[in-house]
């Protein structure tokens, strides 16, 4: 008989980013289901799910409650204040956190493996891609917390180097929905492009009141974004003009056998980025314990460090140096129901979160910025 | 070199403003241990800064801008506290009006050191402003010792390195600064001229 590892998912169902949330607890949940149907570990996975409802003080007890049953390894959660509220709690526990979200960077913690990618890896590739297809003239809206922060900060500094403009930034708390003036405005002035880092309900509400604006006026407007995904079209609608650009490690479009296996096998879900690294992670995790027969963190992240890991994702590479994996990166354009693949960056993007060996001034050679251009609708 | 001396600890204590919870708790044990004394404040509430040795402030549930605004005018030292390390909140901190920033979550071996590079760092910034300030009104007072320079070229019909040489001596007879010489020198003129006129 095999033994059982027990392992934790600490991601919010309920509260305003519950659609990322479900989508990554889908990915470990199928994950495990799939590694433990195959039979060829030394052992068997158990799941252990708790919910701390999006609410910013339940995580820590949440974590401990994890702790408390002997669980090392926790799956989540979805936001940084989240995740930067436990990091004390796991080195203290002695817990390895998977952490499986797109985030601003400047963070590099020996109790976390960073499997979302950070700006290098999704940010700015999806600057580069803006400035050369819309503009330069940006207007930035966010969440008001270090996410939304910390990447328009960046945005900021790529376009001062792109001799770009930011025409205005904007940011709102978690759950806020009433965007009317920001959009008149949006509308009356449209930049080259929003860059959009707004999370949940709030991203949602935003989007389908200036697709309803832009729509009016006939305006396509582009609106970039870093965690937008296929888990959050049930909440966004169908866009009618509005440009919807996301960027991540993963897309259905990405690999349609995958999709269609999973399809078949789970059912209906949204594929998203969400999805697919939070089951690369239990994949990770599970042919690192199966190297190591150990499920010490240090022993983990040891057996990670030796060998790249085959994944949904790809051949997944932990660099020692910082935790973080080495990520594919595709941008992709909303159409219909579906994103779309328009560009995809070459090979894996080791990451590079504190930005100290990406070089900004790159986007110089953007200069020659195109004038802002929005298509019309002409009846 | 300036001197960096120890704040009256015995007399005064720290503002810790905004923080939330665990950071405040982890502060006032940390200060206690350093024997400091704190309060705690939230929301602009109304305090006096007279034995306010510095502020701590949480930038991630900041809502005091009216009181860090009137510790810089005061010259109380500003420390930003935080959990992230990302520049945008080192940016925030700075244009807060930080000189140092402590990192949650809080050690005890960083609290004092990040608490006297905050003290150290405000005394030297203060420093700097005020011969900034000293400088940039002696440039706004060289039009005015040109004028002193002309008046008396001309009426003693002298060169102007004498004329210089005369401003000086007066200054240093008189105790006064070079400026203040040429003021009075001036306004001589000035009620000389008027007198002629009238």
């Amino acid at each position: 008989m095999r033994d059982t590892v027990s392992i934790g998912a600490l991601l919010s169902t309920d509260g305003t980013y519950h659609w990322m949330g479900h989508n990554a607890l889908t990915g470990a949940r199928h994950a495990v289901i799939e590694l433990n149907e195959q039979g060829h570990l030394d052992f068997e996975l158990r799941l252990e799910h708790v919910n701390p409802k999006g609410r910013l003080e339940c995580y820590g007890k949440a974590l401990v409650a994890l702790q408390s049953k002997g669980i090392r390894h926790v799956f989540g959660p979805i936001t940084s204040a989240s995740r930067k509220d436990i990091i004390p709690n796991l080195e203290q526990g002695g817990s390895l956190l998977w952490y499986s979200c797109p985030y601003e960077g400047f963070e590099s913690s020996e109790s976390v493996i960073y499997n979302g990618p950070c700006p290098n890896q999704t940010l700015l590739p999806l600057l580069r891609y803006a400035l050369d297809a819309f503009g330069g003239q940006a207007f930035l809206i966010g969440s008001n917390y270090v996410w939304g922060w910390e990447s328009n900060r960046l945005a900021q500094e790529v376009l001062d180097a792109a001799s770009g403009v930011v025409c205005g930034e904007k940011y709102v708390n978690l759950g806020v929905t009433a965007f009317a003036e920001l959009i008149d405005a949006l509308v009356s002035q449209p930049p080259a492009f929003v860059l959009n880092t707004l999370v949940g309900e709030s991203s949602h509400a935003f989007l389908r009141q200036l697709d309803r604006a832009c729509t009016i006026r006939g305006l396509a407007l582009p609106v970039l974004s870093c965690n937008l995904t296929e888990g959050e079209l049930a909440g966004i609608g169908i866009m009618q003009t509005l440009r919807l650009l996301s960027c991540g490690p993963f897309f259905e479009a990405v690999d349609p056998i995958f999709i269609q296996q999973q399809y078949l096998r789970h059912g209906p879900h949204p594929y998203s980025h969400y999805y697919a690294s939070t089951y690369a992670a239990v994949h990770l995790f599970a042919e690192a314990y199966q190297r190591s027969g150990s499920d010490a963190p240090e022993a983990i992240c040891a057996a990670l460090y030796t060998a790249p890991v085959q994944t949904a994702l790809g051949d997944l590479e932990v660099s020692p140096r910082n935790n973080h994996t080495s990520l594919p990166c595709y941008i992709a354009e909303l159409q219909g129901s579906q994103f779309i693949i328009l560009h995809a960056e070459p090979g894996m993007q080791p990451a590079d979160p504190y930005l100290t060996a990406t070089d900004l001034s790159e986007f110089r050679t953007c200069r020659k910025l195109t004038p802002a251009r929005h298509l019309r609708i002409v009846k | 070199m300036i001197l960096l001396k120890r704040p009256d600890f015995d007399n005064g204590q720290l503002l810790l403003v905004d923080c939330d919870e665990r950071a405040l708790a982890s502060l006032q044990k940390s200060l206690q241990r350093l024997g400091i004394a704190s309060s705690a404040v939230h929301s602009d509430a109304s305090v006096g800064l007279v034995d306010v040795l510095a502020l701590v402030v949480e930038l991630d549930h900041f809502a005091s801008p009216q009181l860090v605004s009137e510790a810089n005018a005061a010259g109380v030292p500003i420390i930003a506290l935080s959990q992230h390390e990302t520049l945008s909140q080192i940016q925030r901190g700075l244009d807060l009006g930080a000189t140092a920033l402590l990192n949650k979550p809080i050690t005890q071996g960083s609290v004092y050191s990040t608490l006297m590079m905050a003290v150290g760092l405000r005394e030297r910034l203060a420093h700097a402003e005020a011969q900034s300030a000293a400088l940039q009104e002696k440039v706004a007072s060289r039009p005015l010792v040109a004028q002193a320079l002309a008046w008396l070229m001309v009426e003693l019909d002298i060169d102007e390195v004498e004329a210089y040489e005369r401003i000086r001596s007066l200054s240093m007879t008189l105790n006064k600064s070079l400026e203040e010489v040429c003021h009075d020198l001036t306004q001589a003129h000035r009620v000389g001229q008027q007198g002629v006129g009238s």
